[in-house]
């Protein structure tokens, strides 16, 4: 079967779209991000972009949102051509972004922040106007808000919060929501969908950018499928089904992502990886780890749930030598030796055996302007005093061709691949050097399903097969669920429940957002 | 319509010769009119810059801007900005002088009539023939081992500044540019202190201004006939050059101070102190700069220190900064820094040719040193920090 | 008789506390922008050459000061457009502008100072009298404290520091960034470029070649002491001001207790100390986290980048 067409709005000319966009093109040095994209939103409606990671989706609403320029093709708002070159014309247009990452200053208060987008106060106007103007309107739309609080010290959830307010105080005609549901708790959702429905209700119009299929199908009214920068089509949810929407995503390659539960080694196996009474500080010197123990036996995965921002970072940047612990200890057990480690720095700790994914990989775990050969050897286990590029060459292809990296040579430079593909290089990489541990912060992140998949299919045979333990945190439930043995929940620095796999989902849910 | 600057699809090689040659045309075409706006003729400019790229004294500052231009290579692959260089060419000087005149040899008095004694002794030389208290200098060493040790004393007191700053950025993230910019200053201040007072000389010269003895000429670098130029300056060139170029490639070491500059936090996270590789990479620096530093010093036409009289115009002839062009215009590519050398060494010849014209034929105009070093170099490497960006970025019309 | 000294001591001070406070001060609302000013230098010894130039031609010492005040800032919108309209590193950028301002100075300066060596012109610079002095320092603190209220209490201030710390963030919420970056550097480099006008004209009256040189980086160093914050500024700005001042009583106290340091050392304290002083508030983390820089210092603000 080719790639069908789904349009169910064939000929229908009901209402005028608030936006239109028509023949957008985009490319990225080695990828073309968007082909050929043409989709309208229509007032009143929840209209959801769904797409795996690497789709375009987000492509799309950043050139909505004037943040990237396209190559070729046309925008549309209110039936008007327009040229969006930057943030502010979309505003100006009705349409107002609300991402998955809050795109407010941390070190300035929310009144600072949302002077910023409010117009009609000048640019000599105190803050202390601004204030007042807010703490009256939050209490119109009934929303609560200490104006004068600086960003930093909000939760994650309050920042959404804030963002919408921001939305609504702009008079926007379209809200999009790129990814911004995925990291929120199972209640505070709900309350964004009633909101986004209640929102529709007025005649606004919500774009939601999703890689989620059942969040697609319970809130949205239309669904436009992304695939490989291609829209696939655009069907009404009220008459298609899951299974219709993810052969949309998918295609063909459908066979290869059933896998279903993994082999596991069973009980038994020694401790490798002993944690007590850990505290860690956070970048702001408040403490984001308060107090965490736990221990990780020989090929055991143990999954860190929580909502992000609850000290899942920092307890993993600890782990892997890269943060200050200020009181507890961190014991590595190697060879029948518990060699403690705690503060040691991550040199002995990559030294005994560990490898670390890193958050941030592109920023922190991969050097763009250098090579994937050079990007391997730059690990001190992979090569002595002098190096022999023959060894490394040839462990290089070696891992291209097993991890399927999509690359000219292995002596290209990083920066041409694409995301997906150097969060691959950054993986093999050290998924070779772990020998007794993984410590890991949202693994797959970007990668599209098939990679992700076959990531967490490496990681849990190395636990498997060479009893390698891991400790991996990750802001998507879903793959915690997949992977782990034992699943740890982390709410506001502590671990608040422990799980053995098996447990449903809903129950883990719950303890996270208590 | 709008000018919009996009990231390029595909990154272009033409690029890489280009904009150096390019920033290079448009700079001294920048610097011409500057200069013709007060009466310089413009053919006469452009005719003493190209003199310079045939003269014999530009061979002297090809050997140096070489030196240089590997050393501060070496710290902005690293994204550390060694503009510190003079300083650290400065203590070079120092360490090397104090080696050549009280270690390696030392000067002392002797009575007028015992004088012509040491005329012809081996291993002795008058430094001051003067009638009341003569000064004569005495070798202690063999002079290949001292001249060995001027430099490594050098190499090390260049490197040891350089870590100060290094310290500072690694452990502190104090902004770099502003220490090792400032730490020129003192540094030119503490040398006319020891110039001064620890390592003043005997002679009357020496008393009467602020300044050492003259060296021992054993010590003096041996000059190739018919250049100002000497031998170990250029042997020491050749060695930096290549043993540099090979570390970057064939050791683990090298190939982390490459990595340094693009993604130090990637160093972190495999377990490599990245801190450890700043020093390194500013030692390195700072030990090339001294031993640029070494030669100045070592060289015939000057053979002694003296105070600095004006920080516009150091006896490091401002080479610490002229050599930040040339490790731009190399791209930071190790392999192209001889060509942007010699380029610059000419360009910087040139500019003292046409001084030299300048107040031969035209007196009234009074241009100095430092407005015909500073204008041409700020011109190309503004011209070049702009172009340079058309490598990677392309800019589009949109209507 | 106590008021007595400590007026003249104030006095005394006052012209090296102005011009090295409002540098100081240009260079901190430059760097809230985000914009890492390592042209300081370069502007600050253009800007006394200017100043000098200028006064030959134009005898009045208020009216130099505004013009040069007026041309550096322009000078400043330049490296403000330079580095946010293109993708160039503030470093290159700055070292680059901070050469040519080192040759023009020369350049301009030299062939007037050798005509009025000649003519044996006099130079209408200001007075050294206390009201002269005592009206530019009560100037510099209430621009000081204007500074601090435009910063931190209104829209403006909050642009700016918003602008250094996310660029993209501030542009996401509505922010042009270029609008916002032109009004600080043009704002800081109008101070600067008042700041070395009054070196020459209240402090060295006098110019020779390479004046200047060093002061713009001192300035970088109390702003960078202090955090970049207007009102701590005043409180670096004082303690450098009485060092340059009192090296030489220094000198003689020393001396007593048997320590001899040269004229040499004495010119070399104040470079000293911009680097030992920055050192001291580094280190200390209380210090450290309070004066940190802008997130986005020096970075290039840039929109077209990758995603993962």
């Amino acid at each position: 079967m080719g790639t069908q067409t789904f349009f169910s709005l064939n000929g229908e000319r009901s209402l005028n779209p608030i936006i239109s966009v028509r023949g957008l093109w985009k490319s990225f040095p080695g990828v073309v991000a968007l082909r050929d994209v043409s989709l309208d939103v229509l007032p009143g409606e929840i209209h959801a972009i769904l797409g795996e990671n690497g789709a375009g989706k987000s492509t799309l609403l950043k050139i909505l949102y004037g943040i990237y320029v396209p190559d070729k093709g046309d925008l549309f708002f209110g039936g008007r051509k327009v040229v969006v070159t930057s943030p502010q014309d979309a505003v100006r247009n009705g349409l107002v972004l609300v991402s998955q990452v809050p795109q407010l200053i941390d070190s300035l208060t929310i009144a600072e922040n949302l002077s910023l987008s409010l117009s009609q106060f000048g640019y000599v106007s105190s803050v202390r106007k601004v204030s007042r103007f807010l703490l009256e309107r939050g209490r119109e739309y009934g929303v609560k808000i200490d104006p004068d609080v600086e960003v930093w010290k909000l939760s994650y959830t309050q920042k959404q919060l804030v963002e919408i307010l921001r939305a609504l105080l702009l008079n926007a005609r379209v809200i999009a929501f790129d990814e911004a549901t995925t990291l929120l708790p199972h209640a505070e959702k709900e309350k964004l969908y009633d909101f986004m429905k209640l929102f529709k209700s007025k005649g606004g119009a919500v774009l939601l950018v999703t890689h989620k299929i059942p969040e697609a199908m319970e809130v949205s009214d239309r669904i436009t499928v992304l695939r490989r920068g291609e829209v696939v089509g655009t069907v009404r949810t009220s008459e298609t089904t899951l299974d219709q929407v993810r052969y949309m995503m998918f295609g063909e390659r459908l066979a290869q992502l059933n896998s279903g539960k993994y082999e596991r080694l069973g009980e038994g196996g020694s401790e490798v990886l002993i944690v007590r009474d850990l505290w860690v500080k956070s970048d702001y010197g408040v403490y984001a780890v308060k107090g965490v123990s736990f221990s990780v036996r020989r090929g055991e995965i143990l999954g860190i749930a929580g909502v992000a921002g609850n000290g899942q970072l920092e307890l993993i940047q600890a782990l892997a030598g890269l943060r200050k612990s200020e009181r507890g200890s961190i014991r590595l057990r190697v060879n029948g030796n518990e060699i403690d480690v705690t503060n040691k720095g991550s040199t002995i700790i990559r030294r005994l055996g560990m490898g670390y994914i890193p958050d941030e990989p592109v920023k922190k775990g991969v050097s763009l302007d250098n090579s994937i050969e050079e990007n391997i050897a730059v690990h001190p286990r992979l090569v002595r005093f002098l190096i022999s590029w023959r060894k490394v060459k040839s462990l290089a292809s070696d891992l291209v061709k097993e991890f399927s990296i999509v690359t000219p040579s292995t002596n290209t430079k990083a920066k041409v691949l694409s995301g997906g593909n150097l969060m691959k290089v950054l993986v093999a990489r050290e998924l070779t050097v772990s020998k007794i541990a993984l410590v890991a912060y949202n693994p797959t992140r970007g990668l599209d399903e098939v990679s992700a998949r076959y990531v967490r299919r490496l990681i849990v045979s190395k636990a498997v097969n060479e009893g390698m333990c891991a400790v991996i945190a990750s802001e998507d439930l879903d793959e915690i669920m997949e992977l782990s043995d034992v699943i740890a929940v982390m709410n506001s620095g502590s671990i608040v429940g422990v799980f053995k796999s098996g447990v449903s989902r809903e129950e883990v849910e719950r303890v996270m957002v208590s | 319509m709008r000018l919009i600057v996009v990231k390029r699809v595909r990154t272009s090689n033409l690029y890489y010769v280009g904009i150096p040659a390019l920033s290079i045309l448009a700079g001294l075409a920048l610097s011409t009119l500057i200069f013709a706006s007060i009466g310089v003729p413009p053919d006469l400019f452009i005719s003493e810059i190209l003199a310079g790229f045939q003269s014999p004294q530009t061979l002297r500052y090809f050997a140096l801007l070489l030196i240089l231009g590997v050393a501060l290579t070496m710290s902005f692959r690293a994204s550390i900005w060694n503009i510190g260089a003079e300083g650290q060419m400065i203590w070079g000087m120092i360490a090397g002088g104090y080696i050549a005149l009280f270690v390696a040899a030392q000067s002392m008095y002797v009575s007028p009539s015992e004088l012509s004694n040491y005329a012809n002794m081996p291993g002795v030389e008058i430094i001051d023939a003067s009638p009341v208290k003569p000064v004569i200098s005495i070798l202690l060493m063999d002079p290949s081992l001292g001249k060995l040790l001027m430099v490594l004393f050098g190499m090390l007191a260049g490197g040891l500044w350089a870590l100060i700053p290094a310290v500072l950025k690694a452990y502190l993230d104090i902004d770099e540019v502003a220490s090792t910019l400032i730490l020129n200053y003192v540094a030119y201040q503490l040398f006319n202190h020891l110039v001064s007072y620890n390592l003043r000389g005997l002679s009357v010269q020496a008393r009467q201004f602020f300044r050492t003895d003259r060296m021992n000429s054993a010590l003096l670098f041996n000059l190739i006939p018919g250049t100002s130029v000497t031998v170990q300056e250029v042997l020491m060139a050749i060695i930096f050059f290549v043993s540099i170029i090979l570390m970057y490639r064939y050791t683990a070491v090298g190939l982390r101070l490459k990595i340094i500059g693009s993604n130090p936090q990637l160093l972190r996270s495999v377990g490599v102190d990245e801190r450890r590789y700043v020093l390194l990479a500013m030692f390195l620096s700072g030990m090339l700069a001294g031993a640029a530093g070494v030669s100045i010093l070592a060289n015939p036409g000057i053979g002694k220190l003296e105070k600095i009289a004006n920080v516009v115009s150091p006896p490091t002839m401002n080479l610490g900064y002229t050599a930040i062009l040339v490790s731009w215009l190399s791209m930071l590519d190790l392999r192209f820094i001889p060509i942007y050398a010699y380029i610059v060494a000419s360009l910087f010849q040139g500019s003292s040719l046409l001084q030299s014209e300048i107040n031969l034929l035209f007196p009234e105009l009074s241009l100095t040193g430092a407005a015909l070093t500073y204008i041409p170099i700020g011109s190309i490497l503004v011209v070049y920090v702009i172009l340079r960006i058309f490598t990677e970025y392309s800019v589009r019309i949109m209507r | 008789m106590m008021i007595g000294e400590a007026f003249n001591v104030i006095i005394s001070m006052s012209s090296i506390f102005v011009f090295l406070y409002l540098a100081s001060l240009g260079n901190s609302l430059v760097e809230k922008s985000g914009i890492l000013n390592l042209a300081i230098d370069g502007a600050y010894t253009l800007g006394v050459a200017l100043v000098f130039t200028l006064l030959v031609f134009v005898n009045d010492p208020t009216l130099t000061l505004l013009i040069t005040s007026l041309l550096i800032g322009l000078l400043g919108v330049l490296i403000a457009f330079l580095t946010t309209k293109l993708p160039i590193s503030h470093g290159a950028i700055g070292l680059s502008i901070q050469f040519v301002g080192y040759g023009l100075a020369s350049f301009l300066a030299y062939p007037v100072s050798l005509k009025v060596r000649a003519e044996r012109i006099n130079l209408n610079t200001y007075p050294t009298i206390p009201e002269v002095v005592l009206t530019f320092l009560i100037l510099s603190v209430l621009i000081g404290v204007s500074a601090y209220l435009l910063i931190y209490r209104t829209k403006l201030g909050a642009a700016i520091r918003a602008v250094g710390e996310n660029p993209a963030g501030a542009s996401a919420l509505g922010i042009n960034v270029l609008k916002i970056r032109i009004i600080a550097t043009f704002l800081g480099y109008v101070l600067i470029g008042s700041a070395s006008s009054l070196f020459l004209l209240l402090y060295t009256k006098n110019w020779q070649e390479g004046l200047g040189m060093g002061y713009g980086w001192i300035s970088f160093a109390i702003s960078l002491s202090s955090g970049r914050h207007p009102l701590v500024g005043i409180v670096t700005s004082v303690i450098f001001a009485t060092l340059i001042r009192y090296a030489y009583v220094l000198q003689d106290i020393l001396i007593g207790y048997g320590i001899s340091i040269s004229t040499f050392i004495v010119i070399a304290l104040p470079f000293i100390a911009a680097v030992f002083i920055p050192l001291v508030v580094t280190a200390i983390p209380q210090l450290r986290r309070r004066f940190a820089p802008p997130k986005h210092l020096g970075k290039i603000f840039f929109s077209e980048e990758r995603s993962v």
